[in-house]
């Protein structure tokens, strides 16, 4: 696995045949997991491979989605079964300049398909902050 | 449960007196709580193992600060267990859905945080620093938007957020 310290190099390491993987985690703090509300802030986890656009100028990647609730199978909080998965996939689409579109209800909020929001990129990592929440997207170069 | 949307609403939160319970006929109380959720994300760090597509290295801490006095300034501060996004041994990928992405290390590590009424939040990482470790530096390029902490260096990005709540004594 390499490193990436510039967008220019992901693209460059998925131009040349080899794979790309993302680790995209956010943060909402005034949102809650259904099974841990009076606990916690929402917290989601996603992690895949991403594949190059036909003019090389995007990453695509569909990925699913882990979230910081309990199972809820289980009766009581489970430390070994602390992001279970939600069931759900986020679309997550990264072009070349740095614009990302995220597609996903719990990233959206209800009613959204699809936004394009704002990231800078430093030194391996996009990241996006608004009011009440962090969303950042890393990569994996294998 | 309460939304805080300022650093001093956290504070004011902790530090309201024990009362008794609103909504019950029993004579209980209950005492301010305030629960933290803590994430990092590391750009250039990985998982020590997994079994899984290839991440950058995520922790995840939840659990309770306590409310303290030093120097006639309140602090927040807890000793938290850490999660890290390695994943279970032995579970299949990609035919199904990993159940349990983040697991217990094998040796339990933890992350010390402080958080004063100024803003000045102080964490102390085992994973990084070794089990012993009791150093603590402030998170760098800190800031406080709307209820969450969020502290960006390069290849890294750290945030913090607070849910406010009442526990019965």
């Amino acid at each position: 696995m390499a490193n990436d310290h510039s967008l220019q190099q992901v693209f460059d390491h998925a131009k040349a045949g080899n794979s790309v993987y993302l680790t995209v985690v956010s943060h909402d703090a005034n949102k809650h997991p259904d099974y841990l509300a009076d606990l916690a802030d929402l917290v989601t986890y996603a992690n895949g491979k991403a594949i190059l656009s036909g003019d090389g100028s995007e990453l695509i990647a569909t990925l699913p989605l882990w979230i910081n609730n309990w199972d809820s199978q289980d009766s009581i909080p489970n430390d070994d079964d602390k992001f279970p998965p939600s069931g759900d996939f986020v679309d997550v689409s990264v072009k070349d300049n740095g614009a990302v579109t995220l597609s996903n209800a719990f990233f959206l909020g209800p009613g959204l398909k699809k936004l394009p929001l704002p990231f800078n990129y430093d030194n391996g990592i996009l990241a996006h902050n608004a009011s009440g929440r962090r969303i950042s997207i890393s990569f994996t170069l294998a | 449960m309460s939304e805080d949307k300022s650093l001093k609403e956290v504070f004011e939160h902790a530090k309201k007196p024990v009362q008794p319970k609103r909504t019950d006929l029993n004579p209980v109380s209950e005492a301010p709580i305030v629960h933290v959720t803590y994430v990092e994300h590391f750009a250039n760090f990985h998982p020590s193992s997994q079994n899984v597509a290839p991440s950058d290295l995520v922790c995840y801490a939840n659990g309770t600060l306590t409310l303290s006095q030093s120097h006639g300034r309140h602090w927040l501060a807890a000793t938290l267990k850490l999660w890290v996004n390695n994943l279970k041994p032995g579970k299949l990928w990609p035919t199904k859905t990993p159940p349990d992405i983040f697991v217990d290390s094998a040796i339990p590590t933890y992350v010390l945080l402080s958080i004063n009424e100024s803003g000045q939040v102080k964490t102390g990482h085992k994973l990084i620093l070794g089990p012993k470790s009791t150093t603590m530096a402030p998170l760098p390029n800190l800031t406080y938007s709307n209820g969450i902490f969020v502290s960006e260096s390069p290849g890294q990005v750290v945030s913090l957020s607070f849910t406010l709540d009442w526990t019965p004594l």
